[in-house]
């Protein structure tokens, strides 16, 4: 069983990694998604994860906010388990919603589909959880998200619609507003799979930037150039296994892996996967 | 008929016209409540609630509201429980609606994607947060044009209440016909106050689902 257990305090040292995924395990029915897959994250850290379409990645990726429950194995965050608590005869139990939602609250998600909330204007999309999940009174947080929008290149937007915006720049909105809640992990989850070529570069230019302050990011991407731009990491996953780990450099110029290779190999070639 | 006599007229069908809305008003708000009320609890509600609140919408639906109207108003006396007819109205009504609004409500918050949920999650929001902040906003523009529709038949079925010796718009004009002997103009001019309430409202929803185009 996994030795991390929630109760046990974990020591902050330095090398502590922030995100500990603990021979994690997930099924959809018969299915196996997610079999055994171990990794680390440290505090600055950029974690791409690439691999074939079904490898997996998402749901990872979901798994460690937990809007997708995992069955075996455990993600601390920080030392917190997420999602569930394993008992010391080794049982699981999920946490209470309440402390579900607060770790979600302290980490950061971007959706391939951006999700803005249509209903709200821009400046309200990025202030209304902080407001309302943390209670934080309305002068700092619009200050914040000002200057967040700012940072985005969107702050003549910010009384704008959604529905007004271009898929980059909600895009861009959408990465402000998880900021806005100041998170300590960054999930993006193929933030530009949706747009259109031309607004690609704008999106990746905002988490370059990001990469650049040591936001720790766990990114799942499509865009292998930009995945060795940014990344101190990069793990290939295939059919649920984490097949491979390491620098960029590492997996992109010398992959050891033979389902790496000719996934490489199809992608010098141009073939979209 | 001299011009006084239509004044009159006019005067008596209009405060018949008042009555209706205010029966329509209150009928509206109890079956806009408890059909909310219907419609969490059948996408949301564990097992047994959702199952009362499908059954319940199958039999309201399933019954005339005339048959409610009068079954309740002649035998509420008789178990010791003694309304006035308006509240009767308002109560019987507001509970038959109330079904016809659930499958309202429950069409529009299935139409608010997941991914909604998903990004409200995201946040850190809770689960009633997530629904009144962010799920419930949207559910309710996609709800005004079939939630006009129930209205509507709510707004006329109150002259179901004349069926029941209650006094509205219906009861005022066939008085009015009854003492005149114009039945037919009676009748169209209770047409037309109809129509004009009516009217009305379709107005002012199309004038909020405008406000909320961003919703």
């Amino acid at each position: 069983m996994s030795e991390p257990v929630s109760s046990e305090p974990v020591s902050r040292t330095t090398d502590t990694p922030l995100v500990v995924i603990d021979r994690v395990g997930k099924s959809f029915g018969r299915v196996e998604v997610l079999k055994d897959v171990s990794l680390t994250v440290a505090a600055g850290d950029v974690l791409s994860l690439i691999g074939p379409s079904g490898s997996g990645k998402t749901t990872l990726l979901r798994c460690v906010n937990y809007l997708e429950s995992y069955e075996r194995g455990l993600i601390t965050i920080a030392g917190e388990s997420v999602g569930v608590d394993i008992r010391p005869d080794g049982s699981r139990r999920r946490k209470a919603d309440r402390e579900i939602a607060a770790l979600r609250a302290q980490v950061g998600m971007v959706f391939q589909h951006y999700n803005l909330f249509p209903h709200l204007d821009v400046l309200e999309n990025l202030t209304v959880a902080p407001r309302r999940v943390r209670n934080e009174a309305d002068a700092p947080v619009r200050e914040r998200a000002m200057a967040l929008l700012e940072r985005v290149g969107l702050a003549d937007k910010r009384n704008r619609y959604p529905s007004e915006l271009s898929g980059g720049q909600q895009q861009r909105v959408a990465i402000a507003r998880a900021l806005t809640m100041q998170p300590r992990l960054l999930l993006l989850d193929e933030v530009t799979s949706a747009l259109d070529p031309e607004l690609v570069g704008e999106v990746l230019d905002v988490i370059l930037s990001l990469a650049g302050d040591g936001i720790t990011m766990m990114i799942v991407t499509h865009e292998m150039a930009f995945a060795r731009e940014v990344s101190t990491s990069v793990a290939f996953m295939a059919d649920g296994v984490l097949i491979e780990k390491g620098p960029p450099g590492a997996i992109f110029d010398a992959p050891r892996h033979e389902r790496l290779c000719s996934f490489m190999q199809r992608y010098r070639s141009g073939h979209r996967l | 008929m001299t011009g006084a006599m239509l004044l009159s007229t006019g005067q008596y069908l209009a405060r018949g016209a008042v009555v209706t809305v205010g029966l329509s008003l209150g009928m509206i708000t109890v079956a806009t409540c408890f059909g909310l009320m219907l419609a969490v609890l059948r996408l949301y509600g564990v097992g047994p609630l959702r199952l009362a609140a499908a059954v319940y919408g199958l039999i309201a639906r399933g019954v005339p509201l005339l048959v409610l109207l009068i079954g309740s108003y002649f035998s509420l006396p008789y178990l010791g429980i003694d309304l006035p007819l308006w509240l009767v109205v308002v109560l019987v009504g507001g509970l038959y609606f109330a079904a016809y609004m659930a499958e309202v409500f429950r069409a529009a918050l299935a139409a608010v994607p997941r991914t909604q949920w998903d990004a409200g999650r995201a946040l850190g929001m809770r689960r009633l947060q997530l629904f009144t902040i962010v799920i419930l906003p949207q559910a309710s523009r996609l709800s005004i044009p079939p939630f006009l529709n129930v209205v509507l038949v709510a707004v006329k079925n109150t002259s179901l209440v004349s069926a029941i010796g209650g006094w509205e718009l219906v009861a005022a004009g066939r008085e009015i016909g009854e003492r005149t002997m114009e039945i037919l103009p009676a009748y169209l001019a209770v047409a037309a106050f109809y129509f004009v309430i009516c009217f009305t409202l379709s107005q002012i929803a199309r004038h909020i689902e405008k406000k909320m185009r961003h919703v």
